[in-house]
């Protein structure tokens, strides 16, 4: 699937959130930050078992864990008990991860030249987290879901000469 | 075991410290006081010992990069050394070992402080 491909899922059809008719996992839990390292754990071993290997599949993590962060920081300011809804859709060429919340609605920032010098020059502690997500996964990209809520889609191809094909 | 616990040692005027599990938005705040702790008692040249660091996200890196310029100031720094492959792959995907020097062992680390002491 491509990265910019629109996802969208339906609370009545549940087959229409599974593009391709892909298996899907997926994991609910309250928003908190005790959780990170949990869903961390659970994103990697996802991606060992999808056919990734232990190196790609501790960058998936990595994102994963930026993503959800950002969620709990950004969506819900820190709120407690909130949910938050991730799935997981391995497919043979990819592995596609959509974090769903119904906070404030998070978007890209643009990045024209990820100056880590001026963030530290600013003693600025945060500011990195999409940095990363852009550095190690292949498509990023925020929206809507069909249920309403807003998402973070996070794809990974197995073979990354593939992106955007 | 705990999330992340902390020590710390001197060597010196050098204070050593040691984090033991991860460090992510769950833990940054355990880690941050540790670093603050060291400061406000006059410890600026600091090593973060990585040996027990199982992996740290970018808020781990958020709190060293806010307190970073402060240490220089004084004449410290903040230098990293036995990190692991994980805790490395972070540092290489955000350019930050251009903004931390990463030695491979804690003497080197530790000894790096002198060796720019005496080519002042």
């Amino acid at each position: 699937m491509s990265p910019d491909e629109p996802i969208e899922s339906n609370e009545d059809d549940p087959s229409a959130s599974r593009p391709n008719g892909r298996s899907m996992l997926e994991l609910r839990f309250p928003s908190n930050t005790k959780y990170l390292h949990m869903v961390r754990e659970l994103a990697r071993r996802i991606a060992e078992s999808t056919g990734f290997e232990a190196a790609e599949a501790e960058k998936i993590a990595m994102a994963v864990n930026e993503a959800t962060t950002n969620v709990i920081e950004h969506a819900y300011h820190g709120e407690e008990g909130r949910e938050i809804e991730i799935h997981f859709q391995p497919g043979g060429e990819s592995l596609d991860i959509q974090i769903l919340h119904d906070g404030d609605a998070l978007e890209e920032v643009p990045m024209p030249g990820f100056d880590l010098d001026k963030l530290v020059a600013e003693r600025r502690k945060g500011g990195m987290g999409i940095y990363i997500m852009k550095q190690v996964m292949d498509g990023l990209r925020f929206g809507k879901a069909g249920s309403g809520k807003s998402m973070c889609v996070l794809v990974r191809y197995k073979r990354r000469d593939r992106k955007g094909e | 075991m705990a999330d992340l616990s902390m020590a710390s040692e001197r060597r010196g005027d050098v204070v050593v410290i040691y984090p033991r599990g991860f460090i992510n938005a769950h833990t940054v705040r355990q880690f941050e006081q540790e670093l603050e702790r060291a400061m406000e008692s006059g410890r600026n040249r600091i090593v973060i010992n990585g040996s027990g660091l199982s992996y740290i996200a970018s808020a781990g890196l958020g709190a060293i990069m806010g307190h970073i310029e402060d240490v220089r100031s004084q004449g410290g720094d903040i230098r990293l050394t036995d990190l692991n492959e994980t805790v490395l792959n972070i540092l290489n995907v955000l350019g930050f070992n251009h903004i931390c020097r990463v030695f491979d062992s804690e003497q080197e680390a530790v000894t790096s402080y002198s060796e720019a002491a005496s080519n002042d």
